[in-house]
């Protein structure tokens, strides 16, 4: 019963998925008829049959990769929005990595009051939501200048405390014998850092690595409040405003919006279980 | 095993986001590449105001302006057809000939009739009466008749010619009356300008005369004001006198010396009395105290003389002053007077001139109005002439050719009857004798009618031309009115016709010039002489009549194209942009759409109604709205609904 219950319950939170994916293969007149009631597509001129009502067809009557064609092949526009997401996402993963690291192991070693306080402040920032600190970053960037550049964004996601916090988490379980031990074979501050934290805490990099990617790659306010020119927003904010005018194709961008963040995921998978795994103190 | 497996997986995962980077990389670099290759580029133009001028188009072929058929007027059997379609002939050419002789036909006719006659007159002479007087009066009534119906069928000439002559003269009247009229104007202005009035005369002459006299009129006054300033000058001259300087002169003189001479004297008596002693000197005092009395005195008398002297000299140089003054003014005076003078002599000269001109006028006009005089008693004679020449009106003339028909025939019936009763009293059927009349009548009608025709053994052209058609062959016997063939007249020129509906008709005029399309053989020209029926649909359709020009034949195929008057329409677009299928005529507009993809544009099908056509541009109306634009041209066959890019974006 459970199972069945689980089964259920797991079809429906996959159904956006695969109506998404089933009907990237749709033509843009079947999506027209089925959804434009929905959306209000029908374009004057033109006659179109719409369906008064919304019709969610999991099965294309006709399978067709017109959508894909035009979004890859006629659309320079989503390509460069592609480039534009990879370009503001890729910074911000890796350095968040190296100042986490390093600022994890950090409140790792060291101890006191003053870290406990510091680290708390982490906590506070971390549980704030980008919109309270909007306006700050909007008012720093632009004193310095940074408003309409990539750094406005990618400079404010590179110091996050999240990372931090995860990583930090992980590598304070890290016994400090094993830092005695190096020490005792003369191994430097960095060599401890690199060699041995680092190492051990590789599960926690790529759960980072994939959560910070995931939150970024679907980053949707920053671009909006930071960039003016509609031609540096990411794929995540076109995204958003694709349902508004090209209904046909919001199935493929769709799918192929989700690429990155599947291969991400596959790839670092087994870190991400890991990682939470690690973090429940359950033994997987 | 398991870490194998995953290590595994984690590869092809790998490999596939590589690949999948790859592919996007590659996609985005040549993105532009693969849109051109892909989208098909448009031209768009929006529509706009402009004038067209529609134009008409049509074919045909070209033919003879005029052309004339080739009739016979008797029964006769082809022989030869001397010619054939397409050839050419001049006047007189023989076109057919005859297998029967005409000659010979008259011939038999003539003795068919003599036989016949004779036979008849043979019948009546079996009667043993004579009828020739009375077949003479019958004969002379006859040519009466003929000649009044000749009279009568002539008699609209004689009418005309009448007409003709009385209008010839009403005009010449009223010229003559109207150059009477002239000539009385101008011998009244003649007569003006003796008594010195000019005020009748054209502008220019009257221009020209009011010129002259005002400057006259100028130049004497002038004059009249010099000679007011002469006798001013003369009157001045004549108060300032003669002055003798050399008296004044004289006296100055002498009252310098006496001066001198009473100083010499003052001088003297100084040194003597430096020299005296006592009572001298008290005595030479005394005497120079005199002496420079006497010194002043002098002086004084001396300055009085220098004054008079100079009013002597300033009163010479005034009147010297006036007297060239006086000098000038006069060669002034002359000058007016001369030129006065000049004056008066071209007034006078104008005058002259234009009494000559007037007179001269009015001689021209009295020998046109003697001439015109001669005309009109010469026209009045035949007028007089012409109407004499009437034999009367038609009704009259009408009245006695019938009478003069019913006394032939009351003759005749007479003469007939006469026979009749004769030839009873002599045995002989009234009724053989009247069969054997109607064929002496149809043998001389058949005669008469063979005689008139004058046909020979050919047939000739009457005129040059071209031969169109021939509907006779070779052994036919033709009828009376036959047509044999058609020449066409080319030297009247070449016309070529296609049909239009009625309201293209309505938007050309005639005389407007058509253009010759696609014709490289020479220099052809086009112009509409006229607009008919259509016979094949006259309710729906018109024949437009093109004059062709230039270097073209008979049956040469050309295409027309006339433009009808310009209008203005506010929605023109390029012929090319308009497309058609079943479901009537359209125009793709390329509707752009803002979307996160950038701006897309899309062809959108939307059905208009061409309204008029150039050609090249057509006007157009239907659901079009100010500021579409519509796609012309593309790189690729589109359709409705099709993504396209625009040229160069």
């Amino acid at each position: 019963m459970l199972t069945l219950f689980a089964g259920l319950s797991a079809l429906i939170f996959l159904l956006p998925t695969v109506l998404t994916v089933t009907n990237s293969f749709m033509a843009e007149s079947e999506i027209n008829a089925n959804y434009g009631t929905v959306f209000g597509t029908a374009e004057s001129g033109s006659k179109i049959f719409m369906s008064d009502k919304l019709n969610l067809k999991l099965i294309p009557d006709m399978v067709t990769f017109s959508q894909y064609i035009t979004v890859l092949f006629k659309s320079p526009d989503y390509l460069f929005k592609f480039w534009n997401s990879v370009i503001l996402t890729a910074p911000i993963v890796i350095f968040q990595l190296v100042t986490a690291a390093g600022a994890a192991y950090a409140f790792a070693k060291l101890r006191g009051k003053l870290w406990n306080v510091l680290f708390f402040i982490y906590l506070i920032i971390m549980l704030m939501p980008y919109q309270v600190t909007l306006v700050p970053n909007y008012l720093v960037a632009d004193t310095f200048g940074l408003l309409d550049t990539r750094w406005s964004i990618i400079l404010p996601g590179i110091f996050t405390p999240f990372a931090v916090y995860i990583i930090s988490k992980i590598m304070r379980r890290i016994p400090k014998s094993l830092n005695e031990a190096a020490k005792l074979d003369g191994a430097s501050e960095p060599q401890i850092f690199l060699h041995i934290y680092l190492p051990l805490c590789k599960s926690a990099f790529a759960s980072v690595a994939i959560l910070v990617f995931i939150d970024n790659w679907n980053m949707v306010e920053q671009p909006l409040i930071m960039f003016s020119d509609s031609s540096r927003y990411p794929l995540s904010v076109f995204l958003s405003q694709i349902n508004s005018g090209e209904i046909g194709l919001a199935f493929a961008v769709a799918v192929i919006y989700m690429l990155p963040a599947i291969f991400i995921f596959l790839y670092g998978e087994e870190y991400l279980v890991e990682g939470i795994a690690y973090q429940s103190g359950v033994k997987g | 095993m398991e870490q194998e497996r995953k290590n595994k997986r984690k590869d092809r995962i790998k490999n596939a986001a590589i690949i999948f980077l790859i592919v996007m990389l590659v996609l985005t670099l040549f993105s532009n590449t693969i849109l051109n290759f892909s989208l098909p580029q448009v031209a768009v133009v929006m529509p706009g105001y402009a004038s067209i001028s529609e134009q008409i188009r049509g074919s045909g072929t070209i033919e003879a302006a005029a052309t004339t058929d080739v009739k016979i007027n008797e029964a006769r059997t082809i022989g030869a057809i001397m010619v054939s379609v397409g050839d050419t002939v001049t006047e007189g050419q023989t076109l057919f000939t005859f297998s029967d002789d005409n000659e010979s036909r008259l011939e038999e006719l003539q003795v068919a009739y003599d036989k016949v006659k004779n036979e008849y007159d043979k019948m009546l002479l079996g009667t043993g009466k004579d009828y020739s007087l009375d077949e003479l009066e019958i004969k002379k009534l006859e040519d009466q008749l003929a000649e009044q119906k000749e009279a009568l069928s002539d008699l609209p000439r004689f009418g005309a010619a009448y007409e003709a002559a009385k209008e010839a003269r009403e005009t010449a009247e009223e010229t003559q009356a109207k150059l009477e009229r002239d000539k009385t104007d101008i011998d009244g202005i003649i007569t003006d300008l003796a008594g010195g009035n000019y005020d009748f005369l054209d502008e220019n002459y009257s221009k020209q005369i009011e010129e002259i006299q005002n400057k006259i009129d100028t130049l004497t006054q002038s004059k009249a004001d010099s000679d007011e300033r002469v006798a001013d000058l003369e009157s001045k001259i004549a108060e300032t006198g003669d002055v003798d300087l050399s008296s004044y002169r004289q006296a100055l003189d002498a009252a310098i010396q006496a001066v001198y001479d009473k100083q010499d004297e003052i001088t003297q008596a100084l040194l003597e009395s430096e020299n005296a002693d006592g009572t001298a000197a008290i005595t030479a005092g005394d005497r120079l105290i005199q002496l420079y009395a006497e010194l002043a005195d002098l002086q004084a008398k001396q300055t009085i003389a220098e004054g008079a002297y100079n009013a002597a000299s300033s009163k010479i140089s005034t009147a010297t002053g006036y007297k060239n003054r006086l000098t000038s003014e006069n060669g002034y005076r002359k000058n007016l007077a001369r030129q006065i003078e000049s004056e008066n002599k071209k007034l006078s000269d104008l005058r002259i001139k234009i009494n000559r001109e007037y007179r001269a006028k009015s001689k021209d006009l009295a020998d046109k109005i003697a001439e015109l005089k001669k005309s009109v008693t010469d026209l009045t004679s035949a007028e007089t002439e012409a109407k004499e020449d009437i034999p009367g009106t038609e009704s009259e003339m009408s009245v006695k050719v019938r009478d003069l028909e019913y006394q032939v025939e009351t003759a005749k019936l007479t003469l007939a009857a006469k026979q009749e009763t004769d030839a009873a009293a002599a045995g002989q059927s009234a009724v053989d004798l009247k069969a054997k009349k109607d064929e002496v009548d149809r043998a001389k009608a058949k005669l008469d009618e063979a005689t008139e025709s004058k046909t020979g053994g050919e047939i000739k052209a009457t005129t040059a031309g071209v031969i169109t058609t021939i509907s006779a062959v070779s052994g036919q016997t033709t009828s009376a009115g036959d047509t044999l063939c058609s020449i066409a007249l080319v030297d009247n020129g070449y016309q070529l016709k296609f049909s239009v509906s009625n309201d293209q008709a309505r938007r050309v005029a005639i005389g407007v010039s058509a253009e010759v399309m696609y014709y490289w053989y020479g220099d052809a020209s086009a112009k509409l002489a006229k607009i008919t029926n259509d016979p094949s649909d006259p309710s729906n359709k018109k024949l437009l009549t093109f004059t062709i020009t230039g270097d073209v034949s008979l049956g040469n195929s050309l295409q027309l194209s006339v433009g009808e008057r310009s209008a203005d329409y506010s929605s023109v677009i390029p012929s090319s942009a308009i497309r058609e299928d079943n479901n009537g005529k359209f125009v793709l507009a390329c509707v752009s759409k803002n979307t996160p993809f950038g701006s897309r544009y899309t062809a959108e099908r939307i059905p208009v109604n061409v309204v008029a056509t150039n050609g090249q541009s057509s006007a157009i109306d239907g659901s079009i709205e100010n500021g579409v634009w519509v796609i012309t041209t593309s790189t690729k066959p589109i359709a409705a609904g099709t993504q396209v890019r625009l040229q160069n974006s």
